[in-house]
């Protein structure tokens, strides 16, 4: 992908439930690698957070499911960045909306529910699109390096 | 996921073993609704070796719960690691069950009334 | 030693009324959270292990105190119902709780101690039961066996429970501890003399007066001729603009206070200034933008619409040609994603649709795109057509999240560029509603001229972020 290269991990994985361990590990393996290559802060969430997103989007997306064909298959697409780690999880499903359902009231204490919400809850940002015959998820987490930048010491300034 | 049940206190506990995710829920349920249908609508479930839990096994657990107290029992949950604990709270379920961090004292605690 | 830290959401169920922005937990006393003073008192006594058991939602709690290995203990959390006494309380955690004498802290309560005495040899000599009572929480020893001897009698270390029921308490208890006792206390920041406390990231003109005593938080900015303190407490990404003077005061996280403001005695926090003697609130912002807005008359506000037009129309103008080529290179390299949002385009919640562009900055070609601010480029078009401003503050996507923000801001201007980029959000660590408080407070066509000049250095200064 040129200089700077980031790199691209992708799985693609049919669409059935007893993959859903596979989805939801390949998540926090892939941060678990970036974590211990970067050294962020709170590491442990971060890996939790993509196991947990992999888990409920890839449920989702079996959930919806048209077939079980090869050209159904969910594709799960990481991507390294300099500063953040996405993840696309993509299906062939009918489109569907993300904000679409009605918002959950967590005082009813609800049933059902709590796959979006939690998804959205753990990631920093959660998109949709649809291109072509696809849904597409992209979820993205930045990567907060545990050593801030150098802290500034006190200085009288200028007008400001 | 692996589920062993014990009798503890007089006190029906299911000791709930792996992960319980969207394909692993639908057990638990079954699991759940067999053991109400036999009269047993006071019970722990140990959540010590579940490692990981998503939506799927909390509304497993939230309906349950739910059925449970209406039929004037409960479900006690005992031992929720970090990131269990985490899914229930970000949820605001953790108001709904008595957490315990020993089984043994949440089975008791039936007895307390 | 090992310590129940036991607090019930009833007991602190006002301040969310109060403070909505902020756990109740994690108020302030001296920039300090007011849990973290019972924390350090449970190390004072010597305890390695510490359990938060709270019958209300801590994700926020845990953010900041995590697993206590900031302050080398072992910070846990366990969740109680309301109606948990004492016993249900030990009961639920019966394993943390075995093999160990317990120090049980029950309510939300200020605690006055000192940091220089031993409280540690005092509970040794110390009976169990009730340490300390009041109507505001207790503290409880169990399972101690008192090593008292003739010898080791003496006069207890100072320890008092202090309610925090109303902001007029919080506002005396901080004043205090800063005036007073700060010396009894760890506090954040730097101090070179005594009844000075500097944090990280402070911009001080040189025409500012301090007043000591005074403490000042992390990321803030203090602008000319400004006076602070004495008896002031400034927290954590604050700003407060020209001629400013505060005294008397305490002014919260991620608040901006206008210029040439009198605040005197009072507790600032946000958009709002609360009165500790009668508790009434005035909005903050209200008072200076609202002025500021009425003076210029609509005839300059004319003027400097257009004159936004039209430094968006030559903005787009200049990057037509690399718009067409870039894109068109990104494209084919699928590094370049766009759709359609739905927009808040003013406070009563109008809402506009944009195109929404997201550039993979991989290449020479998308750091290019990243650095000039491409995926803009659309909205360029609007703003040389009046739909939006070309800064102003940032876009909010047509959420429920959003409407919240929404109404926190009392005159809504998006634009193409934000305030809070020329500031250098998110890149810095600062509060991006404040540092667009205070530009809008400044609003002028020279001064959102450089504004936009500044927000599109610092893009090509860090390519990254892209997202708008």
């Amino acid at each position: 992908m040129g200089d700077g290269m980031k790199d691209q991990i992708t799985l693609t994985v049919p669409p059935d439930l007893k993959y859903i361990r596979l989805a939801s590990l390949m998540g926090s393996q892939v941060a678990e690698i970036i974590h211990h290559s970067v050294g962020l802060e709170n590491g442990q969430l971060f890996c939790h957070a993509f196991e947990l997103a992999l888990s409920e989007a890839f449920a989702n997306a079996v959930k919806h499911r048209k077939g079980s064909d090869p050209e159904f298959q969910i594709v799960i697409e990481f991507e390294v960045h300099e500063a953040k780690l996405t993840v696309t999880i993509k299906d062939r499903n009918p489109p569907f909306g993300l904000d679409g359902a009605s918002p959950l009231d967590l005082s009813n204490h609800p049933e059902s529910g709590y796959g979006l919400f939690l998804l959205k809850q753990v990631m920093d940002t959660v998109t949709y699109r649809r291109e072509k015959d696809w849904n597409m998820i992209t979820m993205t987490k930045k990567l907060a390096r545990s050593e801030k930048g150098e802290s500034k010491t006190l200085e009288p300034h200028g007008e400001i | 996921m692996k589920i062993n049940q014990v009798i503890a206190n007089g006190v029906l506990v299911l000791m709930l073993d792996g992960r319980l995710d969207a394909k692993v829920a639908p057990l638990l349920q079954e699991r759940l609704v067999k053991i109400s249908r036999q009269g047993d609508t006071k019970i722990v479930v140990d959540l010590s070796g579940v490692d990981f839990l998503d939506s799927s096994g909390l509304g497993v657990l939230v309906s349950s719960g739910r059925q449970f107290r209406q039929l004037h029992g409960d479900i006690k949950l005992a031992c929720l690691g970090h990131t269990v604990h985490r899914v229930f709270d970000l949820t605001r379920t953790l108001g709904l069950f008595d957490i315990y961090d020993d089984p043994m004292e949440a089975a008791l605690s039936f007895h307390h009334g | 030693m090992k310590t129940l830290l036991i607090i019930k959401e009833k007991e602190y169920g006002w301040l969310r009324s109060v403070f909505p922005a902020r756990h109740p937990l994690l108020l302030t006393i001296c920039n300090k959270p007011l849990l973290e003073y019972l924390l350090d008192f449970a190390i004072l006594c010597g305890s390695r292990e510490i359990r938060l058991l709270i019958d209300g939602s801590h994700e926020d709690v845990k953010a900041y105190f995590g697993d206590g290995s900031r302050w080398a203990v072992k910070f846990t959390y366990a969740p109680i119902r309301e109606a948990d006494d004492l016993e249900v309380v030990l009961s639920k955690n019966r394993r943390f709780c075995a093999g160990s004498p317990l120090l049980i802290m029950e309510g939300l309560f200020f605690l006055h101690y000192d940091k220089k005495e031993d409280y540690a040899h005092f509970l040794q000599t110390t009976q169990s039961g009730e340490v300390l009572a009041s109507d505001a929480g207790r503290i409880l020893l169990r399972g101690a066996v008192s090593q008292c001897t003739p010898e080791s009698v003496g006069s207890p270390p100072p320890l008092a429970i202090t309610p925090v029921r109303s902001i007029s308490d919080l506002h005396r208890l901080s004043l205090s501890v800063l005036s007073t006792h700060a010396h009894r206390y760890v506090l954040p920041g730097y101090s070179n003399e005594a009844g000075v406390y500097i944090g990280r990231n402070v911009m001080i003109a040189n025409t500012v007066r301090i007043n000591k005593p005074v403490m000042i938080g992390n990321n803030v900015r203090i602008h000319k001729g400004a006076v602070i303190g004495p008896d002031t407490v400034i927290g954590n990404n604050v700003i407060v603009d020209a001629y400013s003077r505060v005294r008397s005061s305490i002014v919260l996280d991620k608040t901006y206070v206008g210029q040439h403001l009198e605040i005197k005695r009072k507790i600032a926090c946000g958009h709002t200034l609360m009165d500790p003697g009668d508790g009434t609130a005035v909005r903050l912002e209200d008072a200076h933008l609202l002025s500021a807005m009425t003076k210029r008359g609509r005839l300059i506000r004319l003027f400097q619409g257009l004159c936004h037009r039209l430094l968006a129309a030559l903005l787009w103008a200049a990057l037509a040609v690399p718009y067409a080529v870039l894109s068109f290179i990104l494209k084919r390299q699928r590094g370049w994603h766009q759709d359609e949002e739905t927009y808040f385009v003013d406070s009563s919640g109008r809402t506009i649709r944009l195109a929404h562009v997201s550039i993979e900055p991989a290449g020479w070609t998308g750091r290019l795109a990243a650095a000039l601010a491409l995926e803009r480029f659309p909205l360029l078009g609007k703003a040389a057509w009046g739909k939006l401003n070309l800064i102003g503050h940032r876009l909010l996507p047509a959420s429920e999240d959003s409407r919240h923000t929404l109404r926190d801001i009392s005159v809504y201007q998006p634009g193409v560029f934000s305030y809070a980029e020329s500031d250098g959000w998110p890149f810095l660590d600062l509060d991006p509603e404040c540092s667009e408080r205070f530009h809008m407070n400044r609003r002028n066509i020279g001064h959102d001229f450089l504004m936009v000049v500044k927000a599109m250095l610092n893009r090509m200064h860090d390519y990254e972020k892209v997202m708008p």
